[in-house]
């Protein structure tokens, strides 16, 4: 980035192919996408927000049978999908790191390894989610095992919060996938297109969310 | 930025550097080991079972910590305009208005906490029971 | 991105005459499919244009069969059931596909780079996304409705709504929740384009009132829709897959979904009413030939009302069984809501006089907004005083609050909005006395169409009833008829504004003499909106200059 803010650009006698017309310069453009992104972002904390809104009054409300539900998650699977999603969180801050630095087959690497860690977390959830269909713990079930009815309002709570989430490690996946697909054909600038960037920021959120996910979900009731 | 063509050439970095497979990894490794030390720290405390039940509202506190972390150094809010970092600051703090003012309305509802939220089953069949 | 939507459409296919036309956006490569796949702000924004107008006449014709209905005392004309679907196809179409998006989609859309004095938005490809988004959530309501429709209201209630109802309400509320990211797509851009993409000179205090206004919508808009899309997935996955989140026999809570619908939806009545206040300090000041008054203030006016609208949704919870200490909190916080909003009446006030007021139609359509926007926003204190509350609450005095300030405070001010900006959008202007005799039309239409509803609401008429006792007959009668006249002066429009398409004089670059970069342009602007960069000098607002006459001779 520190190349494209270089003040030697006589004008526009060489423009980058990155640069919409209707910017002036990269920095203005690069300024803009980081910009919008984060933006978006702080639109999903507040989508996700009212999903916590709804766990936070129901544990008020209902501390006992939150805990009581909460120590039926798979904590093992849980917790490994937190190390596969901080690993991944790793590897899309390097790439984003080598990108700006033009470094195209460490690009191609680290985004190659994101997104493998992407799907073995999308298989462990799938593996959780066929384990937790086995012991019946869905609130429509009628062997639903808890009795207390909270423990219904925690596992819906459950499902659809780790079903968004997983819905945006998809999103984060098809994302990283055209990108690495644009890489290796040599599409597009690497330092002076913000897209990975972009997506890194993105995947860096998911990460986040799960980081609260998971202590909802999954450590919470554990210390009997 | 003196490029002509696009393809094949990012920049007038130095050819080793371009070649190398990884680039610097530091901080990011760091931080990186350092999530996962808070990891394992709130997987113990949420076993220890001195804390009961309020053993999630330290889980919480790391998990703060961890987020932190990661959009400081994951998601370079560490070299980003204060204008970004601005804008997840009012994501935050707006999810603090809609927890409080939510919270406010049930933490002041009469009788212990859920007594409004009991389904008037009793009521109910009390009624019938008149009838 | 890199690839680039359009470029080097440039200076130098600039011709000495007659340019205007052949390097006008509308002029250039007429096609459908080139309006369809475009990216410039203004095309969208004509693109949006007939969509709202669109969604604005499906409302208008569920709202003409609701006031029909209520001609009669008894339930004649529509069943119960069909009562209930047309008002909820009522509210819903003209809240989200009407009256969030018309002001920052249309108006928003067009003039905002041309303000500022920028090339486009600053995400070109997104805004047009946005209108499909806006088109395909309107396309699944609509189908909605007509498919059988809806009958929980726009507000889609709990246990109602997830329970009980089998109309299509999962239908319509993933058609709301699609043109929900259709908001926050315009949201970003709006931003974003005014964060980064001012030229040198335009600072943020030399910004025109209508972007600040823009800015503020967005800000509500990107922080309350999402937490109105989660509600709405909640609601859709209770009813779809049993995850009931609200379901009380789980030990759900109903009202939980109050709390996160109002968190979006009261704060969404600031979407709806903070654009048409940019809109009309930008007609008043105009023709009033006046510097507006106190610029600073009006900024904060307008951040406050962004800022203050999230802390008082639970004022429409009141008798919900919402804690009575939460409720006297929020009632205290709505009344604080009011301080800005009265700066900003007594602001436009302040501008107006000893001002030369000349009462072009966008002047009095803007007036007739100050009215009755002052109407609205009073009535509303009395709504959010808790114990005045428990005797309206769910009266036609609510039904008659809200309307004063969505249709004759946002729809007033976005017909002043169109009058205004209707030579510089499409380069013809539009016969002025067709104009004032619909604005006037308007105002006295509209007065009578819901002033005899705070009538009906104080002495007992409930909201949502298509049968009622015969003492109250006469002020529905009123408003009936009221109504009538209202629909007329909504036609007129439409009628004067498409001939002067065909037929209206061409506009000059600047027909009314008014300030702001965008009158710096041709009437239709070119492609990239300036042939040569805008020239920013002196202060937004100057309409009388020290040192000159304050009214020059025109010299277009």
């Amino acid at each position: 980035m520190t190349e494209a803010a270089a003040p030697s650009t006589p004008g526009r006698a060489i423009r980058s192919p990155a640069l919409a017309s209707h910017f002036h310069d990269l920095r203005q453009q690069h300024a803009a996408a980081d910009l919008g992104l984060w933006i978006f972002l702080a639109t999903e904390i507040l989508f996700f927000g009212g999903l916590f809104a709804a766990y936070l009054v129901y544990a008020v409300l209902y501390p006992d049978g939150f805990l009581d539900a909460a120590a039926e998650t798979e904590i093992v699977i849980g917790t490994i999908n937190t190390a596969l999603l901080l690993t991944s969180g790793l590897t899309a801050a390097l790439a984003v790191k080598a990108a700006g630095a033009g470094m195209r087959r460490s690009v191609t690497m680290l985004i190659a390894v994101t997104i493998g860690l992407g799907l073995v977390f999308l298989g462990a959830k799938g593996y959780e989610y066929w384990l937790d269909l086995d012991h019946h713990l869905y609130p429509t079930s009628p062997e639903f095992p808890l009795a207390a009815p909270p423990a219904k309002l925690f596992w819906s709570l459950y499902w659809t919060m780790t079903g968004l989430h997983a819905i945006h490690i998809l999103v984060g996946l098809g994302t990283w996938g055209i990108i690495l697909f644009q890489t290796v054909r040599r599409s597009f600038s690497l330092t002076d297109n913000s897209r990975i960037r972009i997506a890194g920021l993105y995947w860096g959120f998911v990460d986040l969310m799960w980081l609260f996910i998971w202590p909802l979900l999954y450590l919470m009731g554990r210390a009997t | 930025m003196s490029r002509a063509t696009q393809h094949g050439r990012d920049g007038n970095r130095p050819a080793a550097d371009r070649r190398s497979l990884l680039p610097p990894l530091m901080p990011e490794l760091g931080v990186f080991l350092a999530l996962f030390a808070l990891t394992a720290t709130s997987v113990l405390v949420a076993f220890w079972s001195a804390l009961g039940g309020l053993a999630i509202l330290a889980c919480l506190a790391i998990a703060l910590v961890m987020a932190a972390l990661v959009m400081t150094f994951f998601m370079h809010l560490r070299s980003a305009m204060a204008v970004m970092m601005l804008a997840g600051l009012a994501g935050v703090v707006w999810l603090a208005i809609l927890f409080g003012l939510t919270m406010a309305d049930y933490l002041t509802r009469p009788g212990d906490l859920g007594a409004s939220m009991q389904t008037p089953v009793k009521a109910e069949t009390k009624a019938e029971a008149a009838n | 991105m890199s690839d680039i939507p359009y470029r080097d459409v440039d200076v130098d296919g600039e011709k000495p005459g007659g340019r205007l036309m052949e390097e006008s956006y509308l002029g250039e490569r007429f096609s459908i499919w080139s309006w369809l796949t475009t990216t410039d702000h203004k095309r969208i924004g004509i693109l949006y244009l007939i969509s709202t107008t669109l969604f604005f006449f499906i409302g208008g014709a569920a709202a003409t069969m609701i006031r029909l209905e209520l001609f009669t005392p008894a339930g004649d004309l529509l069943t119960d059931d069909g009562y209930n679907k047309v008002f909820t196809l009522h509210g819903v179409v003209m809240v989200w596909f009407f009256l969030v998006p018309v002001i920052p989609s249309v108006l928003g859309n067009f003039l905002v780079p041309l303000m500022i004095g920028a090339k486009d938005l600053a995400f070109p490809r997104l805004n047009l996304l946005s209108w499909y988004l806006n088109i395909l959530g309107g396309t699944f309501a609509v189908w909605a409705m007509l498919s059988g429709g809806v009958d929980t209201g726009w507000t889609f209630y709990t246990p109602y709504s997830t329970a009980f109802a089998n109309t299509h309400v999962s239908l319509t509320a993933i058609g709301v929740f699609i043109s929900g990211f259709s908001t926050i797509a315009t949201g970003v851009n709006m931003i974003v384009t005014v964060h980064t993409m001012r030229p040198p000179g335009m600072g943020w205090f030399r910004m025109p009132l209508f972007v600040w206004a823009i800015y503020a919508t967005s800000l509500i808009m990107l922080l309350s829709t999402p937490v109105l899309a989660m509600v709405l997935t909640l609601l859709v996955t209770e009813r779809l897959l049993g995850l009931g989140i609200f379901d009380p026999n789980r030990g759900g809570d109903p009202i939980l979904f109050q709390h996160l619908f109002w968190f979006y939806s009261h704060p969404a009545v600031y979407i709806m009413i903070l654009p048409g206040m940019g809109v009309v300090t930008e007609v008043i000041t105009c023709f009033s030939r006046r510097r507006v008054f106190g610029y600073a203030a009006m900024v904060y006016a307008l951040l406050a009302i962004a800022v203050i609208g999230f802390f008082v949704w639970g004022h429409h919870m009141f008798t919900s069984g919402q804690s009575m200490y939460a409720s006297l909190t929020f009632s205290f916080l709505s009344f604080i809501v009011a301080v800005p909003s009265a700066i900003k009446v007594f602001n436009w006030i302040a501008t107006m006089y000893r001002g030369q007021i000349t009462f072009e139609a966008s002047m009095l359509y803007a007036m007739g907004f100050v009215g009755l926007f002052t109407m609205g926003g009073l009535t509303g204190l009395f709504l959010a005083s808790v114990p005045v509350d428990l005797h309206l609450h769910d009266t036609y005095f609510v039904v008659a609050h809200f309307h004063y300030i969505m249709v004759g405070g946002m729809v007033s001010a976005f017909f002043a909005g169109l009058h205004f900006w209707w030579p510089k959008i499409t380069g013809r202007l539009y016969p002025e006395t067709a104009a004032q005799i619909a604005a006037l039309l308007m105002f006295f239409g509209f007065n009578l169409t819901f002033f005899p509803q705070y009538i009906l609401g104080n002495i007992g008429m409930p909201r949502r009833y298509h049968a009622y006792p015969d003492a109250f007959q006469v002020w529905h009668v009123l408003s009936s008829a009221g109504a009538v006249i209202l629909a007329a002066a909504y036609l007129m429009p439409l009628g004067y504004l498409v001939w002067s398409l065909i037929w209206g004089k061409r506009a000059p670059s600047n027909p009314w003499r008014a300030s702001g970069l965008e009158w710096q342009t041709g009437s239709p602007p070119p492609k990239h909106n300036f042939l040569a960069n805008p020239k920013i000098e002196g202060s937004v607002y100057d309409y009388h200059p020290a040192q000159q006459p304050r009214r020059e001779p025109s010299d277009d």
